[in-house]
């Protein structure tokens, strides 16, 4: 989809992409931003001069990320939804890091899903995701038979997406659905997936108003580990202490967007 | 040569009832050259969606490629295509040459149905409502008067809303001729009168068509209004899922239940509102009057009625249990139903498990005993069978 005229966002964003360019090539990847229509809603296109605010940003590049994954060659799923079977191990980070998990593994199975909303429908309902309840899992197996390891990280067929990439990546996949047909959507997320990865390991806190819900639960699950006699290796206290790490910001993610977008293409050309 | 009609719009302006009219009477349309390329009624929403890149609650999933499927059908057709969503008026410059483009050869004329600001300004405010928003009317029409238009929602507003823009954005490249302004008539006039326009608009005999659509979007009072949104906040977050709400809410509360009260107070815009709206119009109408376009009604109509002195402002509750009570009457009948059904496919399930625990032998025994209580023969039968067996 291409603009008549390049908007104050397409000129931001081609300005803020070239910044981090370094050297010479620019020009396909500033032609295609100032080509490209922001996706979904927000604001209405703003003149060229307009300040920009950076969500605009974000939504126009992630159009552009759309649609670098839609171009990219395809590669196998590494995606999975997790194991339903029970296991004699069971590895269990705090229980904000079992969450984020949960989220990310959704996110890169095509959700569009934001964190906030996906603790808060967790809280709504009262319910921990199965891969989540860790003393629901060691349960399965019996106290004698099962071993929890407390601070491990947890195994997990999903990427191991930071916070920023995997809020990008819930932008992309409705971009995804509305581009792609369904037979294709695995193999083209995937795509957006890989070019995702890799980037300093960032961890997002739970929100605010859902920390005492989830330590709540955490308490509940290690003292059922501890009252059930399970064999527990680590220390209880950090699965219930949960992640201490700064909210995502919005300049944070259009940092990552910028990153991706140019190593992407960057690729493509070499 | 062939020609496609693009109603874009504006919402709140009678285009669900044409939307269901022009589908429900798709194939005898067809015999009169007339296409409207659905094959549900939502057609146009999702081929909107996939032209306007537009993410919506999931179903998006379902628009992929729709745009372009709807373009080839119109793009086949020798006669005229009619194509009709609102959302469509909130089309950029560069979606909208896409679509122009992706009709070939046809000639496009643009149809846009206006109705004056008063009555858009409550009646998007309640759409808002409808749609799981919290926001009192106060802060809708602050944010939608700001001339900043920085948020997301006065950006909606006035991308669906502003007549010259969005005329200016599908008509310019089109000769005034081909753009048609359909404005809606005030309240009082006859019945009717603007499925007559369209109907001119669109080459079809008004009068030939059963106008009594089921698809309405019917509208709410103040008190109404304020207790759906009153109802959002406490449901929203999660309490209630998007499926849930819309069968529930908006369209058991808000669509079959409080519509239908038309005693209450009516929404409206305060004074101040009122007289900022006027003068905006004004400048509309006087824009307008120089373009050249088929007006179908008459500029004047866009213009806001005399200054209601009766405004009833939503955000200060009203003190109408009647609301409540309605409400949840109706939500009990609706409770009661789905027990009722439920009890009712609990029954079926467990003479299902029955019947499948007894096999087919089974089966068979218990319809020749059931049988036995009406039939003479089989009664005997069944009572020498039983003596020989010492039963």
């Amino acid at each position: 989809m291409t603009a008549q005229v390049p908007g104050a966002a397409q000129v931001e964003l081609a300005r803020r992409l070239q910044e981090r360019w370094d050297g010479p090539g620019f020009g396909v990847l500033e032609h295609r931003v100032l080509a490209r229509e922001s996706p979904g809603r927000g604001l209405a296109p703003l003149p060229d001069g307009a300040d920009v605010p950076i969500e605009e940003l974000v939504r126009l590049g992630s159009g552009l990320l759309a649609d670098l994954a839609v171009e990219a060659t395809p590669v196998p799923s590494q995606a999975g939804r997790p194991s339903r079977r029970a296991s004699r191990l069971v590895l269990a980070p705090s229980l904000d890091r079992l969450l984020l998990d949960a989220w990310s593994a959704r996110v890169q199975l095509g959700s569009g899903v934001r964190w906030r909303r996906f603790v808060q429908l967790r809280q709504v309902r009262d319910e921990l995701p199965l891969r989540a309840d860790v003393l629901a899992r060691a349960a399965r197996v019996g106290p004698r038979r099962v071993k929890v390891y407390v601070g491990a990280a947890a195994d997990s067929k999903a990427a191991p997406l930071n916070g920023e990439s995997l809020d990008l990546l819930r932008r992309v996949n409705p971009l995804l659905d509305l581009h792609v047909p369904e037979r294709q959507r695995e193999s083209t997320r995937a795509n957006a997936v890989r070019l995702l990865s890799g980037g300093p390991e960032r961890l997002l806190p739970v929100p605010i108003r859902n920390r005492d819900w989830v330590r709540g639960h955490a308490r509940r699950i290690a003292e059922g580990l501890t009252a059930g006699g399970y064999s527990v290796v680590g220390d209880l206290d950090e699965f219930v202490a949960g992640v201490d790490a700064p909210p995502l910001r919005p300049e944070d993610v259009l940092d990552r967007l910028l990153e991706v977008v140019v190593r992407t293409v960057r690729e493509e050309q070499s | 040569m062939s020609r496609v009609l693009v109603h874009v719009g504006a919402p709140k302006t009678g285009t669900t009832f044409i939307q269901d009219l022009l589908f429900q009477h798709r194939e005898s349309l067809a015999g009169k050259g007339i296409l409207y390329p659905a094959d549900r009624f939502d057609a146009h929403f999702l081929a909107a969606l996939d032209l306007m890149e537009l993410p919506w609650g999931g179903l998006e999933k379902q628009a992929s490629g729709a745009w372009d499927a709807l373009a080839a059908r119109v793009r086949e057709w020798q006669g005229t295509s009619i194509v009709s969503h609102e959302i469509l008026a909130r089309a950029t410059r560069g979606q909208v040459r896409r679509a122009v483009e992706s009709f070939g050869d046809a000639e496009v004329h643009i149809v846009f149905s206006a109705r004056d600001l008063v009555r858009q300004l409550p009646a998007e405010w309640q759409e808002n409502v409808k749609h799981r928003r919290t926001l009192t009317y106060s802060t809708f029409l602050k944010q939608v008067m700001d001339p900043a238009r920085n948020t997301e929602l006065a950006s909606w507003f006035w991308g669906v809303q502003e007549v010259p823009d969005i005329l200016a954005r599908w008509g310019d490249e089109l000769e005034p001729s081909q753009v048609h302004l359909v404005t809606v008539p005030p309240p009082g006039a006859a019945r009717g009168l603007l499925w007559e326009r369209f109907a001119s608009v669109f080459g079809l005999d008004a009068s030939a068509y059963e106008t009594d659509s089921e698809r309405v979007n019917p509208s709410m009072g103040a008190p109404e209004t304020d207790y759906i949104r009153r109802v959002n906040q406490r449901v929203n977050d999660g309490v209630l899922a998007n499926e849930h709400y819309r069968e529930f809410v908006r369209e058991l509360l808000a669509h079959r239940t409080l519509s239908q009260r038309t005693g209450s107070p009516r929404l409206s815009v305060p004074p101040d509102v009122w007289e900022w709206a006027t003068e905006l119009s004004q400048r509309w109408v006087g824009e307008l009057s120089t373009k050249g376009y088929d007006v179908v009604g008459s500029l004047e109509e866009l213009l806001p009625e005399s200054q209601p002195d009766d405004f009833v402002d939503p955000d200060v509750p009203l003190h109408d249990d009647e609301v409540g009570i309605e409400a949840t009457v109706t939500l009990l009948e609706e409770a009661a139903r789905l027990r009722r059904e439920n009890d009712r496919l609990e029954a079926e399930l467990a003479a299902a498990r029955e019947a499948e625990a007894l096999g087919t032998v089974g089966r068979f025994k218990r319809r020749v005993v059931r049988t036995s209580d009406t039939n003479v023969l089989l009664r005997g039968a069944l009572k020498g069978y039983r003596r020989a067996r010492g039963r």
